[in-house]
């Protein structure tokens, strides 16, 4: 489970050395946030290479304005989850949007039953496909707090909202989530 | 039936997702919202059953920072070293003069703030600046003992800030000095063990640098005393290691150590480099490339004979 929690040394501590040019301090810092950053990107493109480029590209630009970076009330993994977002955005650009329904991939248990992963990928399918009907907030909310499974409190540093803001956008997109698998 | 709230479906998914609860317990829990509830924990179980990513692989894990370090360190030397495209400006003879003088007028404003921050300390405005040189002076430093001789100077210079900060009270600013400390102190070390440079440099200050951080430990407020026993372990350690390379003697070259008398040594020459390298970097710092100097050579030293 991805959880984002208070480590010791802190990230400020890891920043200040980092920042001080301890590239140590950095790979910490690299270590402590790969996990839910590459599967935040992950969620958003088809191929695992592309997340690993693009978790990457986050890194080496995060290191590369560390010297500007001021904690400003919001926490280094917000910063990162921005510039996530930010490299996703150019990533689009350049790529086909969206998800590819072909590359959901099918469960490959060797001694599985064809016709219960025949329904496993028909259900990973149509959950694929309803949300991405949802408005973008009501994905974003379900990607990070459900499917990521981020504690209310990060989520709503991560979308600049407050806890209780979070929860009523949570509860609405489940309320959205279930429509569209309905149908 | 009450309306649900949207703590209660947080709550239970929080509950749930940390295995300090099932689905079923949760509506038992909250019968009045059961029918509710279950619907969309159900809807939020599916999702996550079926979108949750795989995580990063082990070699990608163990990799990826590494090369992303590379590549920062080498983009950043790149962007020093690449050769700029001027543009071509024409200006009428008034507007030169005007030019001229502003250029002027912001070289002698760019040194008298790279003066200034020279006595700059930590949480200071200028301190970024002063630290930025440090780094700039190091990416183009072109040998071994030119780095090692950069980070003594750093280390030295961390300390002269600690006692400054701790003498003027600002207890709060002294952990940034003191990781700037840790880091030039494992840098010079890494450079003294791997290249055999600047062992007895490094031993002598460092048991200076114990001397007075045991001076201002004493003296310091509370709050810096943890980062300062630190930094003070990090200089004991540090000279253990130096014993340790030279009890393995893996660089007899290094002077054996004593009291010395610590001299700024120059920059190696670029005749010193590598041939090949000497020439790479002449060939950059022209704008040519390497093939390009090769036959220039070649026409000059014609030509002069």
């Amino acid at each position: 489970m991805s959880k984002v929690e208070i480590p010791s040394p802190s990230d400020a501590e890891l920043i200040a050395r980092a920042q001080s040019g301890d590239e140590e301090a950095f790979g910490d810092l690299y270590v402590r946030y790969l996990d839910p950053i590459y599967r935040y990107l992950r969620i958003k493109v088809d191929e695992a290479a592309d997340a690993e480029d693009l978790c990457e590209a986050v890194f080496l630009r995060t290191f590369e304005a560390l010297d500007r970076y001021q904690e400003r009330g919001h926490p280094f993994s917000a910063y990162l989850y921005q510039v996530a977002r930010s490299q996703l955005a150019d990533f689009y650009r350049t790529h086909v949007v969206g998800v590819d329904l072909e590359q959901v991939p099918e469960p490959a248990a060797e001694d599985a039953d064809p016709e219960a992963t025949y329904a496993q990928h028909e259900q990973a399918l149509d959950a694929v496909r309803s949300l991405g009907k949802l408005r973008e907030d009501y994905q974003e909310v379900i990607r990070l707090r459900v499917v990521l499974e981020l504690p209310t409190s990060t989520v709503a540093l991560w979308m600049d909202r407050s806890p209780g803001a979070v929860r009523v956008l949570l509860h609405r997109a489940l309320i959205e989530l279930r429509k569209e698998l309905d149908e | 039936m009450s309306k649900m709230e949207p703590d209660v479906l947080d709550r239970c998914l929080l509950r749930i997702q940390s295995g300090q609860a099932t689905l079923e317990e949760c509506l038992i829990d909250n019968p009045e919202h059961a029918q509710e509830l279950e619907a969309l924990l159900r809807v939020a179980a599916v999702t996550r059953a079926q979108l949750t990513p795989a995580g990063p692989s082990p070699a990608f894990r163990i990799n990826s920072p590494k090369r992303v370090m590379n590549l920062a360190r080498a983009r950043r030397k790149a962007s020093v070293m690449a050769p700029r495209s001027r543009p071509k400006i024409t200006r009428q003879p008034a507007f030169r003069l005007v030019g001229a003088l502003v250029a002027v007028a912001l070289l002698v404003g760019s040194v008298g703030v790279a003066y200034a921050s020279a006595d700059a300390l930590p949480g200071d405005n200028l301190y970024g600046i002063k630290r930025g040189l440090e780094r700039a002076a190091l990416v183009v430093s072109l040998s071994a003992e030119g780095d090692a001789e950069l980070w003594l100077e750093q280390a030295d210079r961390r300390i002269a800030e600690v006692e400054e900060l701790v003498r003027r009270g600002r207890g709060k600013d002294v952990g940034l000095a003191l990781a700037g400390y840790e880091n030039a102190v494992r840098e010079g070390l890494e450079i003294a063990s791997e290249q055999g440079v600047g062992l007895s440099d490094l031993g002598a200050a460092l048991s200076k640098h114990e001397q007075t951080l045991i001076e201002v430990l004493e003296k310091a407020p509370e709050q810096a005393a943890p980062a300062l026993s630190r930094a003070l372990e990090r200089s004991k350690s540090g000279r253990e290691e130096i014993k340790q390379i030279r009890k393995e003697g893996q660089h007899p070259s290094d002077p054996t150590p004593g009291p010395q008398k610590k001299t700024p040594k120059p920059k190696k020459e670029a005749t010193e480099l590598p041939p090949g390298q000497q020439k790479i970097d002449e060939a950059r710092e022209r704008g040519l490339p390497a093939g390009q100097l090769k036959k220039t050579e070649t026409a000059k030293s014609n030509g002069s004979d």
